[in-house]
């Protein structure tokens, strides 16, 4: 079966009022049996989170592909960031950011979640929640892969497809936008991406349209969104 | 896009993450006067603030109490759109500073638990405790509850003296060392509910773990 993966970030709007970059990364890749999506949003609060989380968008999908297990990934991350951090002589906290990251291998997948942020699938053409991080008692409270004791907060699994079509992987911005999580519902526009992405190769076309709606998310959510969508078949 | 396409319908709508806010106001006689004609200036001055910026409006939920005579819950929690505006605070009676913090803390407490019945998201509850005098009632469980809530990172308190015969070490045991008690500069009343929609506003507008940098007080605290 057939591996398609699809993501997008996009800029929010508190961002782009303040002259600010995107604090959210993306990275997705398939080939024929293997895929793999990471998402990653960068602390508003820390000064280069969009270099820590370009970093950890990288390095994750290296890692995962080499199937490495999830502490010595965890272990290889904090060391680069902090070499990093010593090189630009700034804190490690700077360049704090979150990360969520799905990878499938044939029929097995696995996942890690650190921080905020949802893992979704869909099974039985009905979409649920795998992760959904680690979340403080109040709104700004959350962890990052640069945090004392990450160790202690990241979520990790394992698990075989078993009628698994698709992982949704997103970040805290995207969330707000497309789960209603009271009602534990999910909005209709990702049944509907999924249905594109069955019906076409052009997914920069795809990307391209979602960009250009990116007013409407602007009315759900002030923060950078992202999205990565690893499809079968 | 021919066949695709995708509406406002397709997303769903999150309540906003809330920032509750509690006044706890001195209003007993010694505030007679200009103190008082200047703190309903300051309150209105609030309440149009929040009013005009997007983020606090639809985040900001504020409750009102005052002590001058009785503890009186004035407002009770409400969004910004829905605070009685025709409000006018009257000075009189004595200072009953340990029962208003009391039912402001139980007011904080239910509002919680109203969060998260419905599911909303909410930021670290304020408490603004504002005082020209000495309390006439017991502060020692009111005293004990806050600190309790601040060692838990449960709660932030802005205590704020009014004039000389303000009793900042008694407004010192609402407090941590790290935030301690200010004076209010002349009757700037104005200028610090000025300071405290700013102050709101940017917690509403602030992303997951940031610290959230509260806005320059030099404009109605004695430094």
């Amino acid at each position: 079966m057939s591996l398609t993966v699809f993501g997008f970030s996009v800029i929010g709007l508190r961002n782009r009022k303040l002259g600010l970059k995107c604090q959210d990364t993306h990275r997705v890749w398939a080939d024929t049996d293997r895929a793999c999506v990471v998402v990653c949003d960068g602390a508003g609060s820390a000064s280069h989170s969009f270099i820590g989380s370009l970093m950890v968008c990288n390095l994750v999908l290296n890692a995962m592909r080499k199937e490495m297990e999830t502490e010595a990934i965890i272990r290889n991350l904090r060391e680069r960031l902090s070499k990093k951090a010593k090189a630009l002589n700034i804190d490690l906290s700077s360049l704090a950011c979150t990360l969520l990251a799905v990878y499938v291998n044939k029929d097995e997948y696995r996942y890690i979640h650190i921080g905020d942020g949802l893992i979704a699938y869909n099974k039985d053409g009905k979409i649920q929640v795998l992760s959904e991080g680690f979340r403080g008692e109040y709104a700004n409270e959350t962890v990052f892969v640069t945090s004392k004791n990450v160790e202690d907060y990241v979520i990790s699994g394992n698990g075989s497809l078993n009628g698994i079509t698709t992982f949704f992987v997103m970040s805290d911005g995207m969330e707000q936008a497309v789960y209603d999580r009271k009602r534990n519902m999910f909005g209709n526009i990702l049944y509907k991406l999924v249905n594109y992405m069955s019906d076409t190769q052009d997914l920069k076309r795809l990307k391209r349209f979602i960009k250009r709606k990116s007013n409407m998310f602007y009315e759900r959510t002030f923060d950078d969104f992202t999205l990565a969508i690893l499809k079968r078949g | 896009m021919e066949r695709f396409d995708i509406s406002i319908d397709d997303l769903v709508e999150n309540p906003t993450t809330r920032v509750p806010v509690a006044l706890v106001l001195d209003t007993s006689g010694s505030m007679e006067g200009e103190p008082i004609r200047e703190l309903n200036e300051g309150y209105r001055t609030f309440i149009k603030e929040l009013e005009e910026d997007e983020m606090a409006r639809a985040s900001a939920e504020v409750c009102v109490i005052t002590f001058g005579g009785t503890v009186k819950l004035i407002q009770d929690f409400v969004g910004v759109d829905r605070i009685n505006k025709n409000v006018v605070f009257e000075a009189g009676g004595e200072t009953p500073m340990g029962s208003a913090v009391l039912l402001a803390l139980e007011k904080l407490e239910n509002r919680k638990k109203l969060y998260r019945e419905a599911g909303i998201d909410y930021h670290q509850p304020w408490m603004v405790l504002m005082t020209d005098g000495k309390p006439t009632d017991s502060i020692q469980e009111a005293s004990r509850k806050t600190q309790e809530l601040l060692e838990n990172r449960k709660l932030v308190v802005f205590p704020v003296g009014i004039g000389p015969y303000a009793d900042m070490e008694t407004l010192k045991k609402f407090t941590t060392q790290n935030r301690p008690p200010l004076r209010l500069k002349g009757l700037k009343f104005r200028e610090f509910f000025l300071w405290l929609s700013k102050s709101i506003s940017s917690v509403s507008r602030s992303t997951p773990g940031a610290n959230i940098k509260l806005a320059d007080i030099s404009g109605w605290a004695e430094l």
